[in-house]
């Protein structure tokens, strides 16, 4: 009977702390891959070598550490604004466990050379039927909770988590199609252009409502709770929501600018990825914009600074992305660790740093705090992460606006003016401070780590009981 | 043209209004209640413990 009457917050936190462990694996994962990069001597043997590694890395940090971190929010929000339990406490928990064993699969085959060849898709058949059933099991307990839900209005952030389960149910699905030969080998459904836009609309949607739609459900519940304020505007919230659902499945074709895909579908593509600079803008001015009142508040929450640099770097990046994907900016910054940078200033700046606010406001509440075991710690975590954000994006823009020059240099008699080991010579130091910048990231990620156990510690795991009226009813 | 390329701009001149619409009737006077109201909502569930400490 007491079930009835609380939350579950048991696979939430599940989930945060996992958030924390596959943070701190996949970013020390990049840090050793870049550290590869600078020193080459570090590819060890067939299993271990860049090629490999790099893409544990990427899903390491996106399905892992942001896909936790959307799922441990996602719980807490839609049963703190629904005001009920989760719709299905075993169901729940089969989520859990079986995200966590698709990770672990993909820790395995990936170093093995068990790769379906996609990018950010790298897992082979069998493990993606499990993500399939595990994500429509996600998809039941995020909108059974939202069915049976007490407040009669779905609060915004639902709305963006509900967009991001459904987009990426339906990615992961049709570009996942495959023609398998053998247990652990299988060929993609479709070939030649039409599979390489496939692939980016997939990619790009991945960008869109992953690591856009859902971090933005975080943004539209944290960022008002820590500041105690509501949100800027409702209605532009509504209208923003809107506007990404209806412009980003557009956008994948400027990955294949200068490709065999046809001329018209890359400047489509072009068009809709700077249409999408006005609902990007909206977003991020109603997420700093909540803040008014409160921004004193700044000077000491060191979590509330961690969610306003988020929606700061989510404005840096979803501007400069646009201008990438204008065709002759692409012609420079194509291929070039300009795109990396500009990923990393989304992934480092955005995405990280909004889940690691999210989860360091979560936590003390899953344990029965009143807060963090160490301000001064989140303080630390935030200074070292943002001097790694900036070291990490400003040497990939060098070395990428580098690279794009000098690959395209030409002589007067046509030839080219440098070789191509000139150009990875050239970027040989940019490769180091990019390292560093890594090392302060993942340096931080290990203060929060020990902040976090710190905190449960001290605390106990408690399921919060439902206040029996709806609070605002 | 044929059937595909008339169905094409039909979705998405309809998506188009449709978003309009939607900007309309999220600015509008009727609705400016049922949002204050919800941005409100979380503000005023108190998630905080007041656990042994408190």
């Amino acid at each position: 009977m007491e079930n009835q009457a609380t939350y579950n917050y048991k696979v939430v936190r599940q989930f945060a702390i996992m958030t924390v462990v596959w943070g701190i694996v996949g970013m020390l994962l990049g840090v050793f891959i870049a550290s590869q990069l600078v020193w080459p001597e570090l590819n060890l043997g067939q299993y271990f070598h860049f090629g490999r590694l790099r893409a544990l890395h990427t899903s390491a940090v996106i399905f892992a550490f942001g896909g936790c971190g959307l799922i441990a929010t996602s719980y807490y929000v839609v049963q703190r604004t629904c005001n009920v339990r989760l719709f299905s406490d075993g169901l729940a928990a089969f989520t859990f466990w079986g995200y966590q064993l698709v990770i672990v699969l993909c820790v395995i085959t990936y170093p093995l050379g068990i790769t379906f060849n996609k990018e950010y898709a790298e897992m082979e058949w069998p493990i993606k039927i499990l993500l399939a059933i595990v994500w429509v099991a996600y998809a039941v307990v995020f909108f059974g909770t939202i069915a049976k839900r007490k407040v009669k209005h779905i609060y915004v952030a639902n709305w963006f988590y509900g967009a991001f389960i459904l987009a990426v149910a339906l990615l992961h699905i049709v570009n996942s199609a495959f023609v398998p030969v053998s247990l652990w080998k299988s060929y993609s459904a479709y070939s030649g252009a039409v599979d390489a836009m496939v692939q980016w609309w997939y990619g790009h949607n991945a960008v869109g409502f992953f690591l856009t739609a859902g971090f933005l459900g975080m943004m539209y519940y944290f960022v008002p709770k820590q500041a105690g304020r509501p949100v800027y505007s409702y209605r532009l919230s509504v209208v923003h929501f809107w506007a990404l659902i209806f412009t980003y499945m557009w956008a994948g074709p400027h990955h294949l600018h200068y490709t065999a895909l046809p001329d018209w579908t890359q400047s489509l593509g072009m068009v809709f990825s700077l249409i999408l600079l006005a609902p990007s803008w909206g977003g991020m001015i109603n997420g700093i914009m909540t803040l008014s009142g409160a921004w004193h508040k700044l000077r000491t929450d060191p979590i509330l600074k961690f969610l306003v640099t988020a929606l700061s770097f989510y404005g840096m990046s979803t501007f400069e992305g646009p201008m990438m994907a204008i065709k002759t900016v692409n012609a420079l910054s194509h291929y070039t660790d300009w795109t990396v940078g500009h990923v990393h200033s989304g992934a480092l700046g955005w995405v990280a740093m909004i889940t690691i606010g999210s989860i360091y406001y979560l936590i003390p509440r899953l344990f029965d705090r009143e807060q963090m075991y160490s301000i001064k710690l989140i303080e630390a975590h935030f200074w070292i992460a943002t001097l790694g954000i900036v070291l990490y994006i400003s040497s990939m823009w060098i070395a990428g606006v580098t690279q794009g020059l000098m690959w395209r240099a030409v002589n007067p008699d046509g030839t080219l003016t440098y070789a191509f080991i000139d150009a990875v010579k050239a970027t040989h130091p940019y490769y180091f401070i990019r390292f560093l910048g890594g090392c302060c990231f993942v340096a931080g990620m290990f203060l929060m780590f020990y902040n976090v156990l710190r905190t449960v510690f001290d605390g106990k795991p408690v399921n919060a009981p439902i206040p029996a009226v709806p609070a605002h009813a | 043209m044929d059937f595909q390329d008339i169905a094409r701009i039909a979705v998405t001149v309809i998506s188009f209004f449709c978003f309009l619409g939607i900007c309309a009737w999220a600015y509008s006077r009727s609705s400016r209640k049922g949002f204050d109201e919800a941005a409100q909502a979380p503000l005023l569930d108190d998630d905080t413990p007041h656990g042994p400490r408190a």
